[in-house]
């Protein structure tokens, strides 16, 4: 199981990053790339295409810009010590930037 | 006096792009330049009310956008097809800030003397 995680708010990314990933794997928005969570852009985003694998976010990069109460819910929301569990729980983590 | 457009294309916390168009901006009021800033793609994030920069270190930026009206810019601009684009709802925005369609910002930009874009 790999652990993806996406930091620019780019459609490009997005997609090179879902060609790559495999189901059961995770997939961890951070710094700008939680703007690609926002539910109304999310829905028609490739990544709605994929129930396959594990949505999160991270809360202090959501609460920052202000986006907490507009992202998709199906998003699992964690903190700083969740994504160091995410790491530890992952084989291998990919960076996408 | 010649008029002033700041147009600020770049989200907050990415870089000091964004912060430093909103200094431009309170440079130019301050020195009673009519100044308008106009907020363009990934630009428009930095209108998102409810910001915290502090939880990753960073100062607020919407806290600071929102004193402009002191320096007499009184209404920010942004963009409906960048809005809508990044999924977003003008009623998500801050009070001082209009959504105009592209073409009304587009007639914004041309009524002013001069244009700095960051």
């Amino acid at each position: 199981m790999i652990l993806h995680t996406l930091n620019q708010h780019s459609e490009l990314l997005v997609r090179s990053c879902l060609n790559t990933i495999a189901s059961g794997d995770s997939l961890l928005l951070i710094e700008n790339a939680v703007y690609l969570g926002i539910e109304e852009s999310f829905s028609t985003s490739p990544m709605a295409m994929r129930t396959d694998i594990n949505l999160y976010a991270l809360i202090p990069d959501c609460e920052a810009r202000g986006i907490s109460p507009l992202l998709f819910p199906g998003f699992d929301l964690i903190d700083y010590p969740g994504f160091v569990k995410l790491c530890t729980e992952h084989k291998q983590v990919i960076s996408w930037y | 006096m010649k008029s002033l457009c700041i147009i600020s294309q770049q989200s907050p916390y990415t870089s000091p792009r964004a912060k430093e168009a909103l200094d431009a901006a309170l440079v130019a009021a301050t020195f009673d330049i009519p100044t308008t800033l106009v907020l363009l793609g990934d630009g428009v994030f930095q209108a998102i009310e409810a910001q915290a920069g502090e939880q990753i270190q960073q100062k607020n930026l919407g806290k600071q956008l929102a004193v402009l009206p002191m320096y007499d810019i009184k209404t920010l601009y942004v963009s409906t097809q960048d809005l809508n684009q990044r999924g977003l709802k003008p009623e998500q925005l801050m009070d001082n800030v209009q959504a105009l369609p592209g073409e009304q910002i587009s007639e914004l930009i041309r009524q002013q003397d001069m244009v700095i874009s960051l």
